[in-house]
């Protein structure tokens, strides 16, 4: 235990001086009062009464109902909150990478490699840092509009977050593993990021492609979406939110040893140092 | 206890072996020093016994672990410091070894106490990004031994380090040895390998060329030399052309020699000698003898 929580304060520390809270409260400030939901109902359904107290309240997060009969929306507010979901998620994709590379480069991963902390400390420490920031980046960026919110949706916010951030985490740690330095991984790195982001255009689409499940982002971005306009309402017959648990529950349990695997392969038992 | 035997290793697997065949142990309480240049093969054993390396061929064992299967927690055990600083650059000097401290399931010393020892103390809360590399290397050095390692691997310790820092280090070194960690040293310093091991292998081309202690080193491959100054017997315009800046003649004098030993009892006899010096060969001076080249090439 001492050493899991040596290795986080070393990882969050590194952190704090690459300015890394700094760049999430800018992030944070740009976005004050622009998170904008909109959905569109079936007129035949009542539209559930928490988000309207939300719109109500003049809080931060507000939730426009449409009737499904109204045109789709401008593709900017379409995409607000699916943005903002988007950068709760590759937190630990992109820093934690950062970080990785910066400890190939300085050789401190070397260093560690020769210490008793071992692979499965090493990754446990970056995964929690990560999933723990991404959800504490995630209430962050609802604000005050949180406090509305039940507490069962609070619940499926941190635990969506916390399934896709540590997804989106292992991910980043995986791909980075395999590139000795961050040039090397930039295209590739960048590349899987625009992939990710592919599920923002089909952001409230009836009949979205089923290719799209085969990306990370979508089943975060469905969650988000319900648990934002009431918990566990599936919009316009889509999957219902334990699904969407169940799939990121999944894919989890998928990255994780492949994470390992990398891992153990490309950084702890490299032939050549 | 470190224990090698028949190790070989080759990086490309085209028979081109960086280390070919070398056998040798560092018994707990003893410095054993590898010598050689550039490319000899020093680091990749180093590498190899640290399990940075596979291990290819041969045996390679730490306290009788082998090195194929090290553990996590075996390296509570073993320190080490690189040539080249492997320190989080973003974090300051204390910061680090409290990190690294954090690591240890082993008790560990106080990392400023440790700092202060090295002359590190009034640097403590400074990035060390912003360090010289003889602070870093102290800070490296620091760090190898906070744990109090049985095995203790020193590549380069005094690099880039001013001649009164490298005497606190070397005086570290020998406090671990004698609190009993076998230390491997390695280096292409020939006057820090004399002062501080107990043995000394010379490497070149990923085979050890000779090994012993530096004394019986010397002793071997060195020439059995007298170099005597003397006044001259008279004073004469050849002899002075021929003598130092004091008018003094020099003489090298081997004592194998029947001649060389009569020539010196002649000049004792005579009570012309000012200055007599036994020569002793240099470990540098026995490198060049091995291999017909400097150990800095």
């Amino acid at each position: 235990m001492k050493a899991f929580s040596s290795l986080i304060r070393q990882e969050a520390l590194i952190m704090a001086r690459n300015h890394l809270f700094m760049v999430l409260a800018i992030v944070l400030a740009a976005s004050a009062g622009s998170i904008h939901l909109v959905r569109w109902y079936d007129a035949s359904r009542t539209a559930p009464e928490r988000p309207a107290m939300l719109q109500a309240g003049g809080h931060r997060l507000a939730v426009e109902y449409l009737p499904a009969s109204v045109a789709e929306p401008p593709l900017a507010e379409r995409m607000a909150v699916a943005l903002m979901v988007c950068e709760v998620l590759i937190l630990g994709f992109l820093f934690g990478s950062v970080g990785l590379f910066q400890e190939k480069e300085e050789g401190s991963l070397r260093a560690y490699r020769l210490s008793p902390g071992g692979q499965a400390r090493w990754i446990g420490a970056k995964l929690t840092l990560w999933t723990g920031l991404s959800v504490a980046y995630a209430f962050a960026l609802l604000g005050t509009a949180a406090l509305r919110l039940d507490g069962a949706s609070l619940a499926g916010i941190a635990l969506v977050t916390a399934l896709g951030g540590c997804l989106m985490t292992a991910l980043g740690l995986a791909i980075s593993a395999c590139f000795q330095n961050l040039s090397q991984w930039f295209i590739p790195g960048v590349g899987v990021l625009l992939v990710n982001m592919l599920p923002l255009a089909f952001q409230g689409a009836t009949n979205p492609p089923v290719w799209l499940w085969l990306i990370p982002g979508w089943p975060a971005l469905q969650a988000y979406g319900q648990l934002l306009s009431g918990a566990g309402q599936a919009a316009g017959g889509g999957v219902a939110l334990s699904w969407l648990v169940v799939w990121l529950l999944a894919a989890n349990c998928l990255m994780l040893p492949t994470l390992a695997w990398v891992v153990r392969r490309r950084i702890f038992k490299e032939a050549r140092s | 206890m470190i224990t090698v035997e028949h190790l070989r290793h080759d990086y490309e697997g085209k028979g081109n072996y960086a280390v070919d065949d070398i056998s040798f142990q560092v018994p707990p309480g003893h410095i054993f020093g590898f010598l050689g240049p550039s490319g000899a093969g020093k680091s990749t054993v180093q590498n190899i016994l640290t399990g940075l390396l596979p291990l290819q061929e041969g045996e390679a064992t730490l306290a009788g672990q082998t090195v194929r299967r090290l553990r996590p927690v075996f390296f509570n055990r073993i320190g080490y410091s690189f040539e080249h600083p492997n320190l989080f650059g973003k974090l300051t000097a204390l910061e680090n070894l409290r990190f690294y401290a954090g690591l240890f399931a082993v008790p560990t010393l106080d990392p400023f106490q440790l700092l202060e020892r090295v002359g590190l103390g009034g640097s403590a809360h400074k990035r060390v990004a912003q360090y010289s590399k003889g602070m870093k290397q102290r800070l490296l050095f620091v760090r190898s031994i906070m744990h109090r390692p049985d095995i203790l691997f020193l590549d380069e310790p005094e690099s880039g380090l001013d001649p009164s820092t490298a005497l606190v280090i070397k005086q570290m070194i020998r406090e671990e040895r004698d609190r009993g960690a076998a230390v491997l040293l390695t280096t292409h310093n020939m006057y820090a390998a004399d002062e501080l091991c107990d043995q000394v292998a010379f490497m070149d081309h990923g085979r050890i060329l000779a090994a012993g202690s530096p004394r019986q080193l010397k002793l071997q491959y060195g020439e059995s030399l007298v170099r005597v100054e003397y006044r001259p017997a008279a004073p004469t315009s050849a002899a002075t052309a021929t003598a130092g800046a004091a008018g003094l003649e020099r003489a090298s004098l081997d004592l194998a020699r029947p001649e060389d030993q009569a020539s010196l009892n002649r000049l004792m006899q005579s009570a012309r000698i000012e200055t007599i010096h036994s020569s002793e060969a240099s470990l540098e001076a026995i490198f060049i003898k091995l291999t017909g080249r400097s150990l800095s090439q």
